[in-house]
Protein backbone atom coordinates (compact mmCIF):
# COMPACT_ATOMS: atom_id res chain seq x y z
CA UNK A 1 0.00 0.00 0.00
CA UNK A 2 2.56 2.28 0.80
CA UNK A 3 4.19 1.60 -2.13
CA UNK A 4 1.50 2.92 -4.13
CA UNK A 5 1.13 5.80 -2.33
CA UNK A 6 4.76 6.81 -3.13
CA UNK A 7 4.38 6.52 -6.60
CA UNK A 8 1.32 8.68 -5.97
CA UNK A 9 3.60 11.28 -4.78
CA UNK A 10 5.90 10.95 -7.40
CA UNK A 11 3.12 11.22 -10.22
CA UNK A 12 2.50 13.78 -8.48
CA UNK A 13 5.21 15.61 -7.96
CA UNK A 14 6.10 15.14 -11.77
CA UNK A 15 2.40 16.71 -12.85
CA UNK A 16 2.85 19.73 -10.53
CA UNK A 17 6.09 20.79 -12.22
CA UNK A 18 4.90 20.22 -15.37
CA UNK A 19 1.87 21.66 -15.17
CA UNK A 20 3.31 24.87 -12.97
CA UNK A 21 3.47 26.82 -15.96
CA UNK A 22 -0.74 26.57 -17.18
CA UNK A 23 -1.82 24.34 -19.17
CA UNK A 24 -1.64 24.76 -23.02
CA UNK A 25 -2.82 21.96 -24.94
CA UNK A 26 -3.94 17.71 -24.38
CA UNK A 27 -1.40 17.00 -25.12
CA UNK A 28 0.49 18.82 -22.17
CA UNK A 29 -1.97 16.82 -19.47
CA UNK A 30 -1.56 13.56 -17.93
CA UNK A 31 -4.88 11.34 -18.13
CA UNK A 32 -5.16 8.62 -16.02
CA UNK A 33 -8.56 7.54 -17.71
CA UNK A 34 -10.08 8.04 -21.06
CA UNK A 35 -12.49 5.22 -22.36
CA UNK A 36 -15.68 4.56 -23.72
CA UNK A 37 -17.86 1.85 -22.66
CA UNK A 38 -18.01 -0.63 -25.49
CA UNK A 39 -21.67 -1.33 -24.95
CA UNK A 40 -23.11 2.16 -23.34
CA UNK A 41 -20.77 4.29 -25.17
CA UNK A 42 -20.14 6.83 -22.76
CA UNK A 43 -17.15 8.22 -22.38
CA UNK A 44 -15.37 8.36 -18.86
CA UNK A 45 -11.80 10.67 -18.71
CA UNK A 46 -9.89 11.07 -15.42
CA UNK A 47 -6.85 13.01 -15.12
CA UNK A 48 -3.79 11.96 -13.20
CA UNK A 49 -4.14 12.44 -9.60
CA UNK A 50 -2.03 15.25 -7.91
CA UNK A 51 -1.03 15.46 -4.44
CA UNK A 52 -1.81 18.94 -3.18
CA UNK A 53 -0.17 18.40 0.27
CA UNK A 54 2.61 16.43 1.09
CA UNK A 55 4.81 14.84 -1.25
CA UNK A 56 6.81 12.72 0.75
CA UNK A 57 5.26 12.61 4.48
CA UNK A 58 7.40 12.09 7.87
CA UNK A 59 7.19 8.09 8.60
CA UNK A 60 8.24 9.20 12.35
CA UNK A 61 4.73 10.82 12.41
CA UNK A 62 2.30 9.30 14.61
CA UNK A 63 -0.31 10.55 12.11
CA UNK A 64 -0.05 11.76 8.44
CA UNK A 65 -3.11 12.38 5.99
CA UNK A 66 -2.44 13.34 1.87
CA UNK A 67 -4.85 14.82 -0.43
CA UNK A 68 -5.00 14.43 -4.42
CA UNK A 69 -7.38 15.95 -7.02
CA UNK A 70 -7.96 15.05 -9.99
CA UNK A 71 -10.99 16.38 -12.34
CA UNK A 72 -13.60 13.93 -13.89
CA UNK A 73 -15.95 13.35 -16.36
CA UNK A 74 -18.62 10.81 -17.55
CA UNK A 75 -21.37 11.00 -19.35
CA UNK A 76 -22.10 15.00 -20.09
CA UNK A 77 -21.19 15.23 -15.89
CA UNK A 78 -17.96 17.17 -14.44
CA UNK A 79 -16.58 16.95 -11.04
CA UNK A 80 -13.74 17.56 -8.99
CA UNK A 81 -12.23 14.28 -7.21
CA UNK A 82 -11.53 14.58 -4.07
CA UNK A 83 -9.02 11.89 -2.32
CA UNK A 84 -8.32 11.69 0.89
CA UNK A 85 -5.84 9.43 2.42
CA UNK A 86 -5.27 9.17 6.61
CA UNK A 87 -2.63 7.07 8.30
CA UNK A 88 -2.14 6.35 12.11
CA UNK A 89 0.32 4.65 13.47
CA UNK A 90 -0.59 3.04 16.79
CA UNK A 91 1.12 0.39 19.53
CA UNK A 92 -1.47 -2.24 19.96
CA UNK A 93 -4.68 -3.68 16.50
CA UNK A 94 -7.87 -1.75 17.12
CA UNK A 95 -10.56 -3.88 17.91
CA UNK A 96 -12.80 -4.40 14.54
CA UNK A 97 -15.61 -2.06 15.85
CA UNK A 98 -12.73 1.07 16.23
CA UNK A 99 -12.38 0.77 12.58
CA UNK A 100 -15.93 0.50 10.85
CA UNK A 101 -17.10 3.81 9.76
CA UNK A 102 -13.98 6.20 10.93
CA UNK A 103 -14.95 8.77 7.79
CA UNK A 104 -18.45 10.13 7.34
CA UNK A 105 -18.76 12.29 4.78
CA UNK A 106 -22.65 13.22 4.07
CA UNK A 107 -23.92 13.72 1.09
CA UNK A 108 -24.07 17.73 -0.40
CA UNK A 109 -21.12 17.93 2.46
CA UNK A 110 -19.05 21.08 1.13
CA UNK A 111 -15.52 21.63 0.01
CA UNK A 112 -13.91 24.76 0.85
CA UNK A 113 -11.98 25.93 -1.41
CA UNK A 114 -9.32 28.84 -0.59
CA UNK A 115 -8.11 30.66 -3.58
CA UNK A 116 -5.26 32.71 -3.97
CA UNK A 117 -6.90 35.97 -3.25
CA UNK A 118 -8.63 34.84 -0.14
CA UNK A 119 -12.25 34.35 -1.54
CA UNK A 120 -13.88 30.82 -1.10
CA UNK A 121 -15.30 29.01 -3.55
CA UNK A 122 -17.83 26.56 -2.59
CA UNK A 123 -18.56 22.95 -3.73
CA UNK A 124 -21.00 19.67 -2.66
CA UNK A 125 -20.38 16.70 -2.26
CA UNK A 126 -22.48 14.08 -4.95
CA UNK A 127 -21.44 10.75 -3.09
CA UNK A 128 -22.00 9.81 0.46
CA UNK A 129 -18.82 8.35 2.50
CA UNK A 130 -19.26 5.44 4.74
CA UNK A 131 -15.36 4.73 5.09
CA UNK A 132 -13.84 1.94 7.11
CA UNK A 133 -10.02 1.97 8.26
CA UNK A 134 -7.86 -0.79 7.68
CA UNK A 135 -5.51 -2.65 10.51
CA UNK A 136 -2.17 -3.62 9.28
CA UNK A 137 0.80 -4.93 11.81
CA UNK A 138 4.40 -3.89 10.77
CA UNK A 139 7.26 -4.84 12.59
CA UNK A 140 7.11 -2.27 15.37
CA UNK A 141 3.80 -0.68 15.15
CA UNK A 142 0.45 -0.99 13.92
CA UNK A 143 -0.91 1.48 10.33
CA UNK A 144 -4.52 2.03 10.48
CA UNK A 145 -5.24 3.55 7.14
CA UNK A 146 -8.31 5.23 6.09
CA UNK A 147 -9.24 6.73 2.54
CA UNK A 148 -11.80 8.05 0.67
CA UNK A 149 -12.72 9.53 -2.91
CA UNK A 150 -15.36 12.39 -2.80
CA UNK A 151 -16.95 13.97 -6.30
CA UNK A 152 -18.00 17.58 -6.24
CA UNK A 153 -19.99 18.39 -9.47
CA UNK A 154 -18.46 20.84 -11.68
CA UNK A 155 -20.25 23.39 -13.51
CA UNK A 156 -19.50 26.61 -15.22
CA UNK A 157 -19.30 29.07 -12.84
CA UNK A 158 -17.46 27.00 -10.54
CA UNK A 159 -14.84 25.73 -13.15
CA UNK A 160 -14.21 29.32 -13.98
CA UNK A 161 -13.67 29.97 -10.48
CA UNK A 162 -11.14 27.30 -9.77
CA UNK A 163 -9.67 28.40 -13.08
CA UNK A 164 -8.59 31.47 -12.35
CA UNK A 165 -5.84 31.19 -9.95
CA UNK A 166 -4.71 29.27 -7.68
CA UNK A 167 -5.72 27.79 -4.46
CA UNK A 168 -3.87 28.15 -1.32
CA UNK A 169 -6.09 25.89 1.41
CA UNK A 170 -8.85 23.33 1.15
CA UNK A 171 -11.48 22.18 3.90
CA UNK A 172 -13.10 19.13 3.44
CA UNK A 173 -16.45 19.11 5.83
CA UNK A 174 -17.07 15.68 6.75
CA UNK A 175 -20.23 14.35 8.97
CA UNK A 176 -18.88 16.06 12.38
CA UNK A 177 -15.65 17.35 11.95
CA UNK A 178 -13.92 18.65 8.99
CA UNK A 179 -10.07 18.11 7.41
CA UNK A 180 -7.64 21.56 6.66
CA UNK A 181 -4.79 20.81 4.19
CA UNK A 182 -2.47 23.59 3.17
CA UNK A 183 -1.72 23.35 -0.51
CA UNK A 184 2.10 22.94 -1.34
CA UNK A 185 3.17 26.05 -3.23
CA UNK A 186 4.25 23.71 -6.19
CA UNK A 187 0.94 22.47 -5.98
CA UNK A 188 -0.86 25.95 -6.19
CA UNK A 189 -2.51 25.47 -9.59
CA UNK A 190 -3.10 21.74 -9.64
CA UNK A 191 -7.06 22.11 -9.33
CA UNK A 192 -7.34 24.54 -12.05
CA UNK A 193 -4.39 22.75 -13.90
CA UNK A 194 -6.57 19.36 -13.86
CA UNK A 195 -10.00 21.05 -14.91
CA UNK A 196 -8.05 22.95 -17.62
CA UNK A 197 -6.52 19.60 -19.17
CA UNK A 198 -10.20 17.74 -18.76
CA UNK A 199 -11.76 20.58 -20.86
CA UNK A 200 -8.90 20.66 -23.22
CA UNK A 201 -9.16 16.50 -23.67
CA UNK A 202 -13.12 16.76 -23.82
CA UNK B 1 15.61 32.50 61.10
CA UNK B 2 11.55 31.66 61.49
CA UNK B 3 10.79 35.18 59.57
CA UNK B 4 13.11 33.60 56.84
CA UNK B 5 11.56 30.51 56.77
CA UNK B 6 8.10 32.35 56.89
CA UNK B 7 9.31 34.54 53.91
CA UNK B 8 10.03 31.70 52.10
CA UNK B 9 7.17 30.00 52.86
CA UNK B 10 5.15 33.32 51.64
CA UNK B 11 6.85 33.17 48.25
CA UNK B 12 6.19 29.37 47.55
CA UNK B 13 2.51 30.56 48.05
CA UNK B 14 2.66 33.62 45.69
CA UNK B 15 4.87 31.51 43.08
CA UNK B 16 2.19 28.71 43.28
CA UNK B 17 -0.35 30.90 42.21
CA UNK B 18 1.01 32.68 40.17
CA UNK B 19 1.47 29.62 38.15
CA UNK B 20 -2.22 29.02 38.41
CA UNK B 21 -2.97 31.88 37.05
CA UNK B 22 -2.93 33.55 33.50
CA UNK B 23 0.29 34.87 33.06
CA UNK B 24 1.62 30.97 31.69
CA UNK B 25 -1.32 30.25 29.45
CA UNK B 26 -0.28 28.10 26.70
CA UNK B 27 -2.24 27.46 23.72
CA UNK B 28 -2.54 25.08 21.12
CA UNK B 29 -4.29 27.37 18.78
CA UNK B 30 -5.58 31.23 19.08
CA UNK B 31 -6.38 32.51 15.86
CA UNK B 32 -9.08 33.46 13.23
CA UNK B 33 -10.55 30.37 11.19
CA UNK B 34 -9.25 30.76 8.13
CA UNK B 35 -12.31 29.84 6.06
CA UNK B 36 -15.20 31.07 8.31
CA UNK B 37 -13.21 33.78 10.30
CA UNK B 38 -14.19 32.25 13.67
CA UNK B 39 -11.96 33.15 16.96
CA UNK B 40 -11.12 29.40 17.71
CA UNK B 41 -9.35 29.40 20.35
CA UNK B 42 -7.63 26.25 22.60
CA UNK B 43 -5.94 25.69 25.77
CA UNK B 44 -3.11 23.59 26.62
CA UNK B 45 -3.70 20.53 28.57
CA UNK B 46 -2.72 20.71 32.07
CA UNK B 47 -1.83 17.59 33.87
CA UNK B 48 -4.30 17.29 37.23
CA UNK B 49 -3.03 13.29 37.74
CA UNK B 50 -2.08 12.98 41.58
CA UNK B 51 -3.73 15.86 42.36
CA UNK B 52 -7.12 15.08 42.11
CA UNK B 53 -7.72 11.74 44.34
CA UNK B 54 -10.60 9.03 42.76
CA UNK B 55 -13.11 7.16 44.53
CA UNK B 56 -11.76 4.27 42.07
CA UNK B 57 -11.70 0.76 43.12
CA UNK B 58 -8.21 -0.02 43.65
CA UNK B 59 -7.51 -3.02 42.53
CA UNK B 60 -4.30 -4.25 40.94
CA UNK B 61 -3.36 -2.64 37.75
CA UNK B 62 -5.89 0.09 38.52
CA UNK B 63 -5.39 3.81 37.74
CA UNK B 64 -6.28 7.04 36.49
CA UNK B 65 -4.99 9.98 34.73
CA UNK B 66 -6.56 13.08 33.84
CA UNK B 67 -6.20 16.10 32.61
CA UNK B 68 -7.98 19.51 31.86
CA UNK B 69 -8.11 21.79 28.93
CA UNK B 70 -10.60 24.12 27.75
CA UNK B 71 -11.75 25.80 24.07
CA UNK B 72 -13.69 27.99 22.39
CA UNK B 73 -15.13 27.91 18.48
CA UNK B 74 -17.25 30.62 16.81
CA UNK B 75 -18.42 31.39 20.26
CA UNK B 76 -19.06 28.13 22.24
CA UNK B 77 -16.99 27.26 24.64
CA UNK B 78 -15.85 23.93 25.88
CA UNK B 79 -14.17 22.52 29.46
CA UNK B 80 -12.80 19.46 28.33
CA UNK B 81 -10.97 16.38 30.42
CA UNK B 82 -8.50 13.84 29.38
CA UNK B 83 -8.96 10.72 30.86
CA UNK B 84 -7.10 7.80 31.08
CA UNK B 85 -8.68 4.80 33.51
CA UNK B 86 -7.44 0.88 33.74
CA UNK B 87 -8.85 -2.30 35.93
CA UNK B 88 -7.12 -5.74 36.32
CA UNK B 89 -9.69 -8.58 35.49
CA UNK B 90 -8.29 -12.27 35.47
CA UNK B 91 -10.32 -13.38 31.88
CA UNK B 92 -9.76 -12.13 28.54
CA UNK B 93 -12.32 -9.48 27.50
CA UNK B 94 -13.93 -10.28 24.37
CA UNK B 95 -14.85 -7.39 21.79
CA UNK B 96 -18.08 -6.79 23.48
CA UNK B 97 -16.56 -6.03 26.69
CA UNK B 98 -13.61 -3.28 25.02
CA UNK B 99 -16.54 -2.03 23.13
CA UNK B 100 -18.97 -1.53 26.35
CA UNK B 101 -15.92 -0.61 28.86
CA UNK B 102 -16.50 3.17 28.70
CA UNK B 103 -19.06 5.26 27.47
CA UNK B 104 -20.28 9.08 28.22
CA UNK B 105 -24.02 9.29 26.26
CA UNK B 106 -26.00 11.85 25.49
CA UNK B 107 -27.14 14.44 27.77
CA UNK B 108 -24.40 13.43 30.64
CA UNK B 109 -23.38 16.02 32.53
CA UNK B 110 -20.70 16.89 34.74
CA UNK B 111 -21.46 18.11 38.75
CA UNK B 112 -18.77 20.58 40.24
CA UNK B 113 -19.62 20.70 43.89
CA UNK B 114 -18.18 23.71 44.49
CA UNK B 115 -16.54 25.03 48.15
CA UNK B 116 -19.96 26.45 49.60
CA UNK B 117 -21.44 22.71 48.62
CA UNK B 118 -23.59 24.50 45.53
CA UNK B 119 -23.60 22.46 42.88
CA UNK B 120 -23.36 23.43 38.77
CA UNK B 121 -24.02 21.22 36.37
CA UNK B 122 -22.45 21.09 32.58
CA UNK B 123 -23.44 18.78 29.87
CA UNK B 124 -21.66 16.75 27.38
CA UNK B 125 -21.24 18.60 24.04
CA UNK B 126 -20.92 14.92 22.22
CA UNK B 127 -21.28 11.55 23.37
CA UNK B 128 -18.09 9.67 23.71
CA UNK B 129 -16.67 5.89 23.33
CA UNK B 130 -13.26 5.33 25.02
CA UNK B 131 -10.44 3.92 23.82
CA UNK B 132 -10.38 0.74 25.29
CA UNK B 133 -7.26 -2.25 24.74
CA UNK B 134 -6.44 -5.08 27.17
CA UNK B 135 -3.20 -6.09 27.80
CA UNK B 136 -1.34 -9.39 29.50
CA UNK B 137 0.41 -8.34 32.76
CA UNK B 138 1.71 -10.62 35.00
CA UNK B 139 -0.98 -12.94 35.69
CA UNK B 140 -4.06 -10.78 34.37
CA UNK B 141 -5.38 -8.36 31.97
CA UNK B 142 -5.29 -4.74 32.29
CA UNK B 143 -8.08 -2.68 30.37
CA UNK B 144 -7.05 0.74 29.53
CA UNK B 145 -9.46 2.80 28.26
CA UNK B 146 -8.76 6.48 27.18
CA UNK B 147 -11.14 9.24 26.20
CA UNK B 148 -11.96 12.92 25.88
CA UNK B 149 -15.38 14.58 27.44
CA UNK B 150 -16.34 17.48 26.42
CA UNK B 151 -18.67 19.80 28.50
CA UNK B 152 -20.89 23.12 27.40
CA UNK B 153 -19.06 25.98 28.77
CA UNK B 154 -21.04 29.78 29.42
CA UNK B 155 -19.40 32.69 30.45
CA UNK B 156 -21.46 32.92 33.67
CA UNK B 157 -20.26 29.50 35.02
CA UNK B 158 -16.97 30.09 33.34
CA UNK B 159 -16.41 32.76 35.88
CA UNK B 160 -17.34 30.62 38.91
CA UNK B 161 -14.89 28.56 37.71
CA UNK B 162 -12.36 31.16 37.95
CA UNK B 163 -13.11 32.67 40.97
CA UNK B 164 -14.89 29.81 43.29
CA UNK B 165 -13.11 26.50 44.51
CA UNK B 166 -14.08 23.25 43.65
CA UNK B 167 -13.92 20.77 45.64
CA UNK B 168 -15.93 17.54 43.84
CA UNK B 169 -16.19 16.53 40.02
CA UNK B 170 -18.76 13.90 39.15
CA UNK B 171 -18.55 12.65 35.90
CA UNK B 172 -21.30 10.94 34.66
CA UNK B 173 -20.29 7.45 32.44
CA UNK B 174 -21.10 4.23 31.96
CA UNK B 175 -19.35 0.60 31.72
CA UNK B 176 -20.02 -2.54 31.68
CA UNK B 177 -18.21 -4.53 33.40
CA UNK B 178 -15.13 -2.78 34.45
CA UNK B 179 -14.57 -0.59 37.84
CA UNK B 180 -14.44 2.71 35.99
CA UNK B 181 -17.51 4.11 37.44
CA UNK B 182 -19.14 3.96 40.25
CA UNK B 183 -22.48 2.16 41.11
CA UNK B 184 -24.29 5.34 40.95
CA UNK B 185 -22.57 5.68 37.31
CA UNK B 186 -20.14 8.23 37.60
CA UNK B 187 -16.11 8.80 37.64
CA UNK B 188 -15.63 11.18 40.35
CA UNK B 189 -12.58 13.23 41.82
CA UNK B 190 -11.81 14.60 44.81
CA UNK B 191 -10.65 18.23 43.85
CA UNK B 192 -7.24 19.59 46.04
CA UNK B 193 -5.81 22.90 45.96
CA UNK B 194 -3.65 22.12 42.94
CA UNK B 195 -6.11 20.39 40.91
CA UNK B 196 -8.72 23.66 41.47
CA UNK B 197 -5.70 25.80 39.92
CA UNK B 198 -5.33 23.61 37.04
CA UNK B 199 -9.14 24.04 36.51
CA UNK B 200 -9.00 27.98 37.65
CA UNK B 201 -5.85 28.31 34.69
CA UNK B 202 -7.49 26.67 32.08
CA UNK B 203 -10.46 28.46 31.96
CA UNK B 204 -8.91 31.82 33.12
CA UNK B 205 -6.71 31.20 30.29
CA UNK B 206 -9.76 30.75 27.91
CA UNK B 207 -11.15 33.82 28.85
CA UNK B 208 -7.84 36.13 28.82
CA UNK B 209 -7.57 34.74 25.48
CA UNK B 210 -11.08 35.86 24.30
CA UNK B 211 -11.46 39.26 25.85
CA UNK B 212 -7.88 39.88 23.45
CA UNK B 213 -8.11 40.93 19.85
CA UNK B 214 -6.79 38.64 17.00
CA UNK B 215 -4.79 39.95 14.43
Amino acid sequence: MHSVIRWLVVASFAASATFAGGVATAADCKIETDETDKFTKVRTVITRRNSLESFWGDSSKDKQKDIYVAAWYKDGNKALQIGLWFTNYVERMPPDYELRNTLVIPKESRLLVMMADGSIVTLHSVNPINANSRATRTSSRVSVDTGATIYYPLDDDLITALTSQGATKLRVEAAEKHYDFEVHEKSLTDIGDAIQCLQATL
Amino acid sequence: MKRLIALSIAFTVLAADADAGTASCKYKQNEADDFTGERLVKVDWVDMTGWASSTFNRTIGGRKDIEVAAESAGGHSLLKFRLKVSDAVQNPPREQDLYSALYVPTGSSLEITMADESIIELMVDEAVRGKSRAKYDQGSYVITSKFTVRYSLDAELAERLVNEDVVYLRLAAQSHKYDFVTDKGSIEFNINKKAQQALTKVVGCLNQALSEEVS
